[in-house]
């Protein structure tokens, strides 16, 4: 453990250099991703001028669960960029020898070989957005609540990595799958209202197929007190635990069928 | 020199349309991604409307929402280009050398790329967009398509290309002064699809907004165009909202051409 830590330290300073070229970038990408929320937010808002509350659910608790959505992506966002490129262009271009060639878990290079500031937007709005909301809303907050939230948050991070984790693997066979990464990545877009607004059919997807409600709807009703511990928390380990053990399986399969592009 | 006719700039739209043609499978994909947000917004104002207790909210009946929100997917199609990004890549790599060299107006050869692209999504997204609206209109609803709305939906989309076409000429001259331009731009997608009303119309603005956005280019992007379609400007009204237009298009465009003039003095290419 002590060994990965040190490792991935190293490797993000690393990364950290070359970023540090285009601090402006960075800045002013960071304000184009406030704009964008506040945008969001606005929607809401002026969709609220019509509404007393949105299927029972008033504009606090929208704003919570549109909140929370960001912390889990976000934290996925950090670490695990990579997959992104994995899927994009670092396997047709044969550069994925170099992960397997060094003395460390292929995966785990992969991750600490890039981290994503652009993230902390997504993390700083999301940490905005819920502490508003709880301050306006007057939930009872316990030790149980916060504990709670933390391992919510972590899991639901871990259930987008393994989404991520599935598409992004299935360039070992196809070459090339950044779009249809892309295609499930953008499913979560659903997860960030309350997900009673939706027919079965979307809310059973969510839940079951590509299981984004555990990223954000679910545990967030958990904490607004419309939903079990059980379900919120526990269920969203569950999840967690059984899409990224299949994520890591289906992973492992594309290494020993990876062929390198070289001549 | 001697002007280039119109002939020779259009292989360059051509070489756009076609090198999309070969992606169309990851193309295609990457429209189902982007539709996701739409689908979202429509489950809200479904349960928006059944929330709010009455028919209509700020003169839009459910059934126009929808038409409005899908739409705006259609009207998208004709401002969503990257001439900033080309013109401001082109001037850090310095491979607008070439073009400045050669005997046609470098304005116009972007202009071209662009449309390639423009025409592209046109006809392969906007299109069966617009004629699955039509059709859920008429069937489920008994509306019958409005031709005259539909040509004036049309003509205003041109519009609202070329104010985007010359509004990005602007922005990507910028290059010239800062070399980044990527965080720029997303920033300026943002301001636009907020402002331009394809996320909201902008009657749900409050007054203040929309006395300031009467003002600004953005209405005649998406607003206008979706608005006429959907017979909210009729008659007048609608060709007012055109010449809205007309002045835009005119305003920016001179401007564009100012500013290139004196933008491409300060050109300098490194290396040879």
């Amino acid at each position: 453990m002590k060994r990965f830590i040190r490792l991935y330290t190293k490797l993000s300073a690393q990364y950290l250099k070359t970023l540090l070229e285009y601090r402006t970038d960075f800045i002013i990408g960071l304000i184009a991703f406030f704009f964008i929320q506040g945008f969001g937010i606005a929607f809401l808002f002026m969709v609220f001028q019509n509404i007393p509350n949105l299927n029972g659910w008033s504009f606090y608790e929208v704003l919570f669960i549109y909140g929370f959505a960001n912390l889990p992506r976000a934290l996925d966002h950090l670490v695990t960029d990579n997959l992104w490129i994995l899927a994009g262009r670092i396997i047709v271009r044969g550069e994925f020898d170099k992960y397997l060639l060094r003395p460390m878990n292929p995966l785990f290079y992969l991750f600490a070989d890039r981290f994503q500031p652009d993230a902390f937007g997504e993390l700083i709005v999301g940490i905005l957005l819920v502490v508003t909301a709880l301050t306006k809303l007057s939930l009872h907050i316990g030790l149980i609540e916060i504990v709670g939230f933390i391992i919510a948050v972590l899991a639901g991070a871990v259930i987008y990595t393994s989404i991520k984790l599935i598409f992004a693997s299935l360039a070992f066979w196809m070459k090339r799958s950044q779009s249809i990464l892309f295609v499930a990545y953008q499913m979560a877009n659903f997860t960030k209202y309350p997900m009673t607004i939706y027919n079965k059919v979307i809310n059973i997807f969510l839940t079951f197929i590509i299981p984004f409600a555990f990223t954000a709807f679910i545990p967030a009703s958990w904490l607004l007190g419309r939903e079990s511990f059980a379900y919120g928390v526990l269920a969203t380990c569950g999840v967690a635990a059984v899409f990224f053990a299949g994520g890591y399986a289906l992973w492992n399969a594309g290494l020993k069928s990876y062929e390198s592009a070289g001549n | 020199m001697r002007e280039a006719s119109l002939k020779s700039y259009l292989p360059f739209a051509k070489g756009t349309f076609q090198s999309l043609l070969s992606y169309r499978l990851n193309f295609f994909l990457y429209v189902i991604g982007e539709l996701t947000t739409v689908f979202a917004t429509y489950y809200i104002w479904l349960a928006v409307y059944k929330n709010s207790g009455s028919q209509t909210l700020h003169g839009f009946s459910l059934q126009d929402m929808f038409t409005y929100i899908f739409m705006c997917q259609v009207a998208l199609n004709f401002v969503s280009n990257d001439a900033s990004y080309e013109v401001a890549n082109e001037v850090r790599e310095g491979s607008i050398a070439m073009n400045l060299i050669r005997p046609i107006r470098y304005r116009m050869v972007i202009l071209f790329r662009i449309l390639g692209e423009v025409i592209y999504n046109v006809c392969f997204v906007g299109t069966p967009i617009l004629l699955i609206v039509c059709g859920v209109r008429y069937f489920s609803h008994g509306i019958a398509p409005d031709l005259l709305g539909i040509a004036g939906f049309f003509l205003s989309a041109v519009m609202g290309f070329l104010i985007y076409f010359y509004f990005n000429f602007i922005f990507g001259l910028s290059a010239f002064y800062i070399s980044n331009v990527w965080g720029m731009n997303m920033l300026k997608g943002a301001i636009i699809n907020f402002l331009s009303g394809s996320m909201i119309p902008i009657q749900f603005f409050p007054g203040w907004a929309q006395d300031i956005l009467a003002f600004m280019p953005f209405n005649s992007l998406i607003y206008t165009p979706v608005m006429i379609f959907l017979g909210k400007y009729q008659g007048m009204e609608a060709v007012k909202a055109l010449l809205i237009q007309v002045f835009w298009v005119l305003l920016l465009g001179i401007s564009g051409v100012l500013l290139w003039q004196k933008a491409i003095k300060k050109l300098t290419i490194q290396g040879g």
